[in-house]
Formats: structure tokens, C-alpha cells, sequence
């Protein structure tokens, strides 16, 4: 599934990032990276952005650059 | 251009840059370590703010500049952009840096010392702030200093900024720094980058001004759009091929390069942090997240939301009030002594009292606003709200080409464009940048209050009561919002062709604001705003004054008395004695009217009534009389100075304010002394509706176009004049025929 799935409060492993797109550069600068573990936080009220929470941050992008990145649940 | 006054280059005063990672302080510890020796200006070319400051180290006093906040060396924003250059001695007049303090949250390692080894490849002396230490230790943890300082080769200091702890550590680890020349061990790079690397600077030689460092060229291969790459006038097709063929290198590896680097040094990091972080005591549940739950919640977050700008924007309209009135009585009494002292010069007196004392009093009277509108600015940044509320905005304003972060400019352009201007530095994506900079204007700022509340005033309250005065108050405040908008989105779609960048904000966690900062800011803020009176503003009302001013022939006063003295004999059935006795006293209310007379008539004959007269033709349409016109096209550098204007005009003296019961009614008696309406009241509904429009959609504030100017290039602020200009007369036009179609 892609990271703009999740449901709040559930985590997720990154599998797979789209790096053809600049922006996901900058999200591996912030450590998303394959194998790290993400948890959705929020959802702003209008629907888009989202918040995720990894490796001790909490960062705020739109649905159309989570959508670049594939995750899979972990059970919980 | 710094402290450096032609001293031998041995004793040159060392620099000494303070980077870090946006959230960890680092203004505060800049704060901190400077106190009040600061200075603020731009970087040469860009509209980064530069802040330099002095720090006393052992050596003696250093310059320490404050780069902007840098998430990475990859320069995503304009700021980061700033930062590598100053770091790597690239940006022209400033020399690099002799040492760096790198900032880092000691509750986020892995991502701080992300930049920090980006930095150490530059081989510059550093020393590492472990900030926020008590954020740490609240979440029970602790981090072995010594042990990080062994393995990263370099000085680490925890510090508590906000406390002001560990600073002096600080200074004299810095001055250690300086004197060892210690650096952060530069990662080992996988054989194959080098390769990669020695390929390209071979492939680059001879295309290049300078041979490419190894750094540089690395920031070629990782980086998709590279900052260097742009720099260094390496377009050449052999240098682009090197850098392909060197991506494919690191794909045989299995490393994609856009995330190389991230992917090898956070690796790097992980091995270097081992067993570095301890816990302590008891790890406690993050208070932020629960904060967050309320905060960002759908229904109780927008509620805050909505109370804290109501809160910010009552505050900037009513707290300023009083002291706005205490500028002005202080501009009144100012003009009074100084008037005295001109009194044998009377161009000099006017020049200096109607023109400068006026003209820089009117816009100094907006710092109040100013000041309180950043101190809550700065109060939001630094409790991490201000993020949160980028993030509530951000779909709002998505669409149509802003950005969540377009929303506190936005706002704080209700107040005055120029502030709001400024705050547009805080958003990454140039593109959303720049349209949020045209629209800013539109959001209807104070200094367009005074029309508003002159005309409703004078026109719809007694007709229609307070409430429906109340709410027509309310829709022209929303009138510039809903314009803005959809003009936002035609600029995004048709205009500015810049590449939008996503949507990228940490939401950093909730912290207590050291009121020494917020305090330094809002100081800031409010001299930068004053610098500018002193500047473009006294140029503008010189201008202004001199137009209104001449010609000044000197029959003409003597015309304005006779004929004065004669009507008011005639009105006394020809007592001309009690006339010039009351005449004779310069007090008294007939001497005042005819001063008032005198005043109107060189007004009337003046360049600017010329030109009033002369263009209102094209302002026949829209409803408006040539003094009218007079008073819109005097308020093109200032918008608030209109209600002085009419003043002036229907003289009644200069010294009118948007409240004067004389004012209104002299408007509401106005009437048409010929043409087609002879007769009948100038000011219509209709009218006065139509100038609010005017006012409101006019981009009438010659500081905001020299704002822009100095943010997007002088081509952007022309335009920006021109199209409000344009829209502001089809409003007002608009406004006027179906108003007047209508029967009002």
C-alpha cells in the first residue's frame, strides 16, 4: 500500500521510494528511507496534508508526495 | 563589509558562521551569544536576511553570522541556497568562514548530524551545540558528550539556549576551534563514488572557471537540480555525460543516486551514534503529541485556530490604538514647535512640517501595528504553532497556487503589506513565494481602515445604523481576500512560471518561547520599518508636499481675504469694524475659516489639483468629482493620505482625521456646482462605495512597491502597480454604474 493510505495512529515500514522526484530527496535527507518505520499522525481537517511520525519527528506533507512512497503494515 | 576597518590580515577578525537545522534554537543561542551587538541586512543579490553579530572569544571579537535555517546542503530553498554559499566561500563579498558552529537538537541526532557531515566536507573548523538539552533530559535520556566528541573528532557542547546554559562552554570552545583547527572526519565514501567523482572533475576540466572541489562534484552526482551545478557554468554536454555515467555507477550498486547520500550517511550515522543516547530515567509519553491531537483535531483545532486570529487580529487593530493616537498628538506637537521655528521661512516651514513631519508621521504611525503583529509572529514561530498552522491552511490555499505557509503573510498583510511582504521569507517554494507576494497587497491593510470608516461613517451608518455600517466595514476587509484568491490562482497558472516546489514542514514539538527573542525580533521588525521612513517614504512626501505646494503666486492670498472680508461684511450687514477686529485676532474662529480659505485656494491652483483635474475625466465614470481625483492620485504613495487631502481641499485644514463630524458632513453637503448633476450631492452611495472599492483594490503605498521591487526585481513591482491600478478603476467603475443604476 502507499503511505497516503494509512489510517491515523496505524505504523507502517517503508518498502519502496519513487526517487525520480526531487522531493523524495528531501525526505531521505530527513531519514525516510527504505526499512524505517512511519506512523501516520494526523490528518489535516480539510482531508491533505497528512503528518507522519519517524525516527523522533514529526513532518507534514501532501497526499500527492505520500503517495510516492510504498509502505507495508506492521501488525500491531 | 563587515567589522573589518583595512587592519593587517594577520588581526583580521575572525568569522565565525552558525548553521543548523530550522527548530533547534539556533536563534536563540545566536541571541545568546551576541546579546544586542547585532545587525541585519541581505545577502548581496537575494532577499535572505543576513544577521551578523559580535561574539567575544579569547582571541577577541569575532563576527558571527547567523546562516538561514538548512535541513541539508542540497538546497532545496533559496535559504539553504544562501547557507552553502557562505559556507563554501562562494557568495561574492563575503569571505568563508573561519570556523562553524553547527546547531543540532540533541532530541533529533541522526537527522542534525546529517547536515553536520554534510558540512565537515567542506573542511571548515566546527564545534557541535547540543541544544535542547533539557528537552532531552525531559524525555529522560541523556547523551555521552565525551563519547560523541571522541568519535566525531570535533568539540561537542550540550547548551540549553532558551536558559542560556552551557554558553559560555560555547564561546570557548569556539576559540579552541579556531586555534586547532579541529574537523569533523568526512565520511569514506564507497570506491565507486570516487571513481565517480575523479571521472567527473576530469570530464569538467577546462569547462570551468575553477577546477571542481571533490565536494562540489559530489553535490553534482546526488543532487537532481544542484545549486553547483548551475554555478559553475557546467552545462557542457561531457560534463553532464560524466555525471550520467557516474549515476549509473552507483545504480550497479544498487543505490539509487537521488538517495545515495542519504542512504551512506544515515548508515554512517547509525554505526557512529551506537550506544551514544541513553535512557536515563523513566521515558515519558511526548507532550506534544497530545497537544497535537487537540491542536490539529478537525473541528477543535480550526476553532483554535480561529480564536488565536481573532485574538492576533484584535490585538494589532485595538492595542495599537491608543499609542497610535499618542504618535500622532506627538507628530501634532512636533509640528507645532518646529512650525514656531520656521515661522520667518514659510516654504521651509511648509516643507518640513505639512510635507516631511506629515507625509513620515503617517507612516510612522503604523509601528505599533507592526511591533504587536511580530510579537505574535515570533510568540507563534517559536511555540511551533505557527507550522501547525500552515498545516490546518494548507489545503485552503493549495489549490489555487499558495500554501499553508502563505497564510501568516496573508494575514499580517491585513495589517500592512510590508510586514507581510517580509514574512513571505518564511516559505521555501519561490513560486507560492512570489504569488504570495502580489496578492499581499490586496488584503486589505490598516492604512485603507481610515477611508473605510470616514466614508461608511459619514454615508452608511446614518442611513442604514451601526450594524449594517458594521458589516459594510466587514465586506470590504473580505472584498481584497476574495479577489486575491482566484488573481492567485490565474498567477499560478498563467503568469509565474517558476516550478512549484511540494509541500514539505516539520511540525516541531510544542516549546516555551524565550521572551528575549521574541522581544529581539519585534525590535527588529520595527527598525527595519522606521529605516525605511527615513529612506523611500521622505522622498515620496518631498514630492507629494512640492506638488501641493506650488505654485504659490502671492496675490492670491491677498485676493481669498479681500473677497473673504468682503462677504462676511456683507453677512454682518456691513459692520466691517467687528469683522477686522475679529480678523485682527489670529485665534479666532474667522481667521481660522480664512486661513482654511487661503489653504483651499493654493490647493485648488496647485500642480497636483492640475493634474487632478486634468485626469478626472478618466475618473468621470467611476463617480468621482476632481477633488476627489486630487485626493486619489495624492494617495498613490500613501493611501492614508487622503483623508488629509479632502481635508486640505474642502478646507478645512490639514489637520482632519477620518473621525472629524466636520469632515463628514462638509462630504455629505458636497454637491456638484455644474454639469450634468449641478446641484445634486457628489457623494452618492454609489460614490462612496465606489472610492472604498478604489482604496481597496489599489495597490496606492509606494514603500509596498519598493518592497517588492527589492523581493522579485523592479519589472514584478510595476506590474503589481499597474494591474491593481487597472483592477481598482474597473472596481470602482463597476461599482459607481450598477450602484447608480440601482438607485443609490
Amino acid at each position: 500500500m502507499r503511505l497516503d493510505q494509512l489510517q491515523i495512529g496505524r505504523r507502517c515500514r517503508v518498502t519502496a521510494i519513487n526517487f525520480n522526484h526531487a522531493v523524495c530527496q528531501r525526505l531521505a535527507n530527513f531519514g525516510l528511507l527504505p526499512g524505517q518505520e512511519v506512523e501516520m499522525s494526523q490528518i489535516a481537517p480539510f482531508g491533505d496534508p497528512i503528518a507522519i511520525t519517524f525516527g523522533g519527528q514529526k513532518i507534514s506533507l501532501r497526499r500527492r508526495e505520500a503517495a510516492l512512497v510504498e509502505v507495508e503494515l506492521i501488525a500491531v | 563589509m563587515t567589522t573589518t576597518i583595512a587592519s593587517p590580515p594577520a588581526q583580521q577578525t575572525k568569522q565565525i558562521a552558525l548553521i543548523g537545522n530550522p527548530n533547534t534554537g539556533k536563534t536563540s543561542l545566536f541571541n545568546c551569544l551576541t546579546g544586542m551587538r547585532q545587525r541585519v541586512g541581505n545577502y548581496p543579490g537575494v532577499t535572505v536576511e543576513k544577521k551578523l553579530g559580535t561574539v567575544y572569544l579569547a582571541q577577541g571579537p569575532a563576527t558571527l553570522i547567523d546562516l538561514p535555517g538548512a535541513y541539508s546542503l542540497a538546497a532545496s530553498s533559496l535559504d539553504e541556497r544562501v547557507a552553502v554559499d557562505v559556507l563554501s566561500g562562494h557568495l561574492p563579498g563575503m569571505e568563508r568562514p573561519d570556523a562553524v558552529v553547527c546547531v543540532v537538537d540533541a532530541t533529533n541526532l541522526k537527522r542534525n548530524l546529517f547536515l553536520a557531515m554534510q558540512i565537515a566536507e567542506l573542511g571548515i573548523p566546527m564545534v557541535i551545540a547540543l541544544n535542547l538539552w533539557d528537552s532531552l533530559e525531559a524525555r529522560g535520556q541523556t547523551i555521552d558528550v565525551d563519547e560523541l566528541e571522541k568519535r566525531l573528532g570535533v568539540p561537542v557542547v550540550a547548551t540549553v539556549a532558551r536558559k542560556s546554559t552551557g554558553v559560555s562552554e560555547l564561546r570557548e570552545a569556539i576559540s579552541n576551534a579556531i586555534q586547532q583547527e579541529r574537523c569533523i572526519a568526512p565520511m569514506i565514501w564507497p570506491e565507486e563514488v570516487d571513481e565517480a567523482v575523479k571521472e567527473i572533475q576530469i570530464a569538467a576540466k577546462g569547462h570551468t572557471t575553477v577546477a571542481l572541489t571533490e565536494l562540489e562534484v559530489r553535490r553534482m552526482l546526488f543532487d537532481a537540480g544542484s545549486a553547483v551545478m548551475r554555478r559553475v557554468e557546467s552545462q557542457h554536454e561531457t560534463v553532464r555525460n560524466a555525471v550520467q555515467i557516474g549515476r549509473e555507477k552507483l545504480r550497479k550498486l544498487g543505490l539509487n543516486p537521488m538517495a545515495a547520500e542519504a542512504v551512506l550517511c544515515y548508515k554512517h550515522l547509525e554505526k557512529l551514534l551506537e550506544g551514544i543516547v541513553k535512557q536515563a530515567g523513566e521515558a515519558k509519553g511526548e507532550k506534544s503529541e497530545s497537544i497535537d491531537k487537540l491542536m490539529l483535531h478537525r473541528i477543535g483545532g480550526l476553532t483554535i485556530f480561529g480564536v488565536l486570529m481573532y485574538v492576533v487580529f484584535q490585538a494589532v487593530y485595538s492595542w495599537a490604538g491608543p499609542l497610535m493616537d499618542l504618535i500622532d498628538v506627538a507628530k501634532g506637537a512636533v509640528q507645532g514647535v518646529v512650525g514656531g521655528w520656521l515661522e520667518p521661512w514659510p516654504i521651509l516651514g511648509s516643507l518640513v512640517t505639512d510635507g516631511i513631519i506629515e507625509g513620515v508621521g503617517a507612516f510612522v504611525i503604523f509601528l505599533p501595528q507592526i511591533l504587536i503583529l511580530f510579537f505574535f509572529i515570533s510568540l507563534l514561530e517559536d511555540t511551533g504553532y505557527m507550522a501547525r498552522a500552515a498545516f490546518l491552511m494548507d489545503r485552503l490555499f493549495g489549490w489555487c497556487g499558495l500554501n499553508g505557509k502563505s497564510f501568516v503573510p496573508m494575514l499580517s498583510s491585513y495589517a500592512c503589506a510590508i510586514p507581510g511582504i517580509l514574512a513571505t521569507r518564511t516559505i521555501e517554494d519561490p513560486k507560492a513565494r512570489m504569488v504570495t507576494i502580489l496578492v499581499a497587497p490586496l488584503m486589505s491593510c490598516s492604512a485603507r481602515l481610515p477611508v473605510y470608516v470616514l466614508l461608511i461613517g459619514a454615508f452608511v451608518e446614518p442611513r442604514y445604523g451601526v450594524r449594517i455600517a458594521g458589516l459594510a466595514l466587514f465586506a470590504m476587509h473580505l472584498l481584497g481576500l476574495a479577489i486575491a484568491i482566484p488573481a492567485a490562482w490565474l498567477l499560478t497558472k498563467y503568469v509565474v512560471k517558476t516550478k512549484p516546489q511540494p509541500f514539505l514542514l516539520e511540525l516541531p514539538p510544542y516549546r516555551v518561547p524565550r521572551m528575549q527573542d521574541v522581544l529581539y525580533r519585534m525590535w527588529q521588525a520595527g527598525k527595519e520599518f522606521i529605516g525605511r521612513a527615513g529612506t523611500i517614504i521622505l522622498a515620496i512626501t518631498i514630492i507629494v508636499w512640492a506638488l501641493l505646494y506650488f505654485p504659490r503666486p502671492v496675490e492670491l492670498e491677498a485676493q481669498v481675504t479681500e473677497q473673504f472680508t468682503a462677504q462676511q461684511i456683507a453677512a454682518n450687514d456691513g459692520h466691517a469694524d467687528l469683522v477686522e477686529a475679529e480678523l485682527a485676532d489670529p485665534d479666532s474662529a474667522l481667521s481660522v475659516e480664512l486661513g482654511n480659505k487661503i489653504d483651499s485656494a493654493y490647493t485648488n491652483q496647485s500642480y497636483m489639483a492640475r493634474i487632478g483635474k486634468t485626469i478626472q475625466p478618466v475618473f468621470e465614470l467611476a463617480g468621482f468629482d476632481w477633488k476627489i481625483t486630487v485626493g486619489v492620485v495624492a494617495s498613490f504613495p500613501a493611501r492614508e493620505v487622503i483623508i488629509s487631502t479632502l481635508g486640505v481641499i474642502y478646507s478645512l485644514g490639514g489637520d482632519v482625521d477620518e473621525d472629524s463630524p466636520d469632515l463628514k458632513t462638509t462630504l455629505a453637503n458636497a454637491k456638484w456646482p455644474d454639469g450634468p448633476h449641478a446641484g445634486q450631492p457628489i457623494f452618492t452611495l454609489a460614490v462612496a462605495f465606489s472610492i472604498m472599492v478604489f482604496f481597496a483594490l489599489c495597490q496606492q503605498c509606494g514603500a509596498t512597491v519598493a518592497v517588492i521591487a527589492k523581493e522579485l526585481g523592479w519589472r514584478w513591482a510595476m506590474a503589481s502597480f499597474v494591474s491593481m491600478t487597472a483592477m481598482a478603476w474597473i472596481g470602482s467603475v463597476l461599482v459607481y454604474q450598477i450602484g447608480t443604476a440601482l438607485g443609490f
